[in-house]
């Protein structure tokens, strides 16, 4: 017996002598539990768990003051263009037979008054907090129609994005496919709105007057047709209160064809930093949950699994959050 | 309540919590001040969470209540870098 022992000394003196053993067990124990020590890996250790925190908080400030610093490296960016949204949006309407609609300038800086006053007042919805309609602003830009409508959406990242939303909501779908339009405009317009950074898209549709068409109208009946979602699914008005912390709407900035887009989209950089970190604790607790279950081994901490679920649940929820684009 | 009654019943507070998370997400969407309120509450309920459950297993340790303020701390400043944008 003392023999066997005397011999097991031996081979842990060789193998501690041993250099590139040694470093291969260190290695290894970054990303596994030791089974001698009754630890976590060195990865998942109180001094590395204080890193991951600083580390997140350094790099979302640097995402704050590198768009300020260098907006052609990192900065707010979508691919959302006038040119692909009208593609887009004949594209669907010839899947159902319908006629395209024209590109209208007059429609279009309509939908860019929109958006503008959307920043302006921090709201988003198709009627104003103070009243103000769709109708306003395309009668502003002495548009006189017979048929207008309008679609919303913000957040999106291409254009095809933005047109399959639409596509994909029956109110919208209904604005998309309406047999009445004959022209389309459309406002790709960056700014504030309730303090967060947002790309609006806003689409109006339009039916100009013509002057047989008035000859048409009898008296006791509506000369226009206001179609922009239909009354029971228009959502409630979410305007900022008066007395929150918000800063005023900063000034919108229109998409001009042709701008320097930055190399790298933030909001695309921080949905990826988070997924990464958090994804990175996620597998090492993951691999310390199997090894120790391999193994057999019982540490003192606290319930790896438990940990590992909040953190998944965490993901998802950054998740749910950062699926980019809503509609209105 | 016996041993293993306690800990499907704290198990089950623990689940309850992470569901309400999700659902939170997805209610409150387009809320982020709300949004930001919830993460910082169930980063907090978490870290409750495990110094009772540790405690009434009586192996309360610095190293354990540490070990859940730091993932608490971490899963909040994720959820945070996500929701400031």
């Amino acid at each position: 017996m003392s023999k066997d022992l005397s011999k097991r000394d031996d081979l842990v003196v060789d193998w501690r002598r041993d250099y590139h053993a040694v470093e291969k067990y260190r290695f290894i124990h970054r990303f596994l539990p030791s089974a001698e020590e009754n630890k976590r890996s060195v990865l998942l250790s109180t001094k590395s768990l204080i890193v991951y925190c600083a580390l997140v908080l350094i790099i979302t400030g640097l995402f704050r003051v590198i768009p300020l610093i260098f907006p052609n490296v990192l900065g707010f960016a979508t691919n959302i263009n006038v040119s692909d949204l009208l593609t887009e949006t004949n594209k669907k309407r010839s899947e159902f037979g319908l006629s395209s609609l024209k590109y209208s300038n007059t429609l279009s800086e309509a939908a860019k008054k929109k958006a503008e006053h959307m920043f302006q007042n921090n709201y988003w919805a198709h009627v104003a907090p103070d009243g103000t309609e769709p109708w306003d602003f395309i009668l502003g830009e002495n548009y006189d129609y017979i048929y207008a409508g309008e679609n919303l959406a913000k957040n999106f990242n291409t254009s095809g994005d933005v047109v399959d939303a639409w596509y994909n909501s029956p109110s919208h779908k209904e604005n998309l496919l309406n047999k009445n339009y004959t022209e389309m405009g459309f406002a790709i317009v960056d700014g504030k709105l309730n303090g967060y950074e947002t790309t609006l898209v806003v689409q109006m549709f339009g039916k100009p007057r013509l002057p047989v068409q008035v000859a048409e109208v009898s008296e006791d009946k509506p000369a226009v047709e206001m179609n922009p979602v239909p009354a029971e699914e228009t959502p409630e008005v979410v305007p900022v209160p008066a007395d929150s912390n918000v800063e005023p709407a900063a000034k919108p900035v229109y998409q001009e064809p042709g701008a320097v887009k930055p190399l790298m989209d933030v909001r695309m950089a921080s949905r990826w930093l988070t997924l990464i970190m958090g994804g990175f604790v996620a597998f090492l607790l993951g691999l310390d949950v199997w090894y120790s279950s391999k193994k057999g081994i019982i540490k003192l901490g606290g319930h790896t699994i438990v940990h590992l679920s909040f953190l998944i649940l965490a993901l998802v929820g950054i998740w749910i959050v950062l699926v980019p684009g809503s509609i209105l | 309540m016996n041993e293993k009654e306690r800990h499907l019943a704290e198990y089950l507070v623990f689940g309850v919590l992470g569901i309400a998370l999700l659902i939170a997400f997805i209610a409150f969407r387009e809320n982020r001040g709300i949004l930001r309120v919830i993460s910082g509450l169930e980063s907090l309920l978490y870290v409750l969470w495990g110094i009772i459950h540790h405690s009434r297993e009586d192996r309360l340790s610095k190293e354990i209540v540490s070990e859940y303020i730091l993932l608490g701390t971490f899963v909040f400043l994720l959820l945070l870098t996500a929701l400031s944008i």
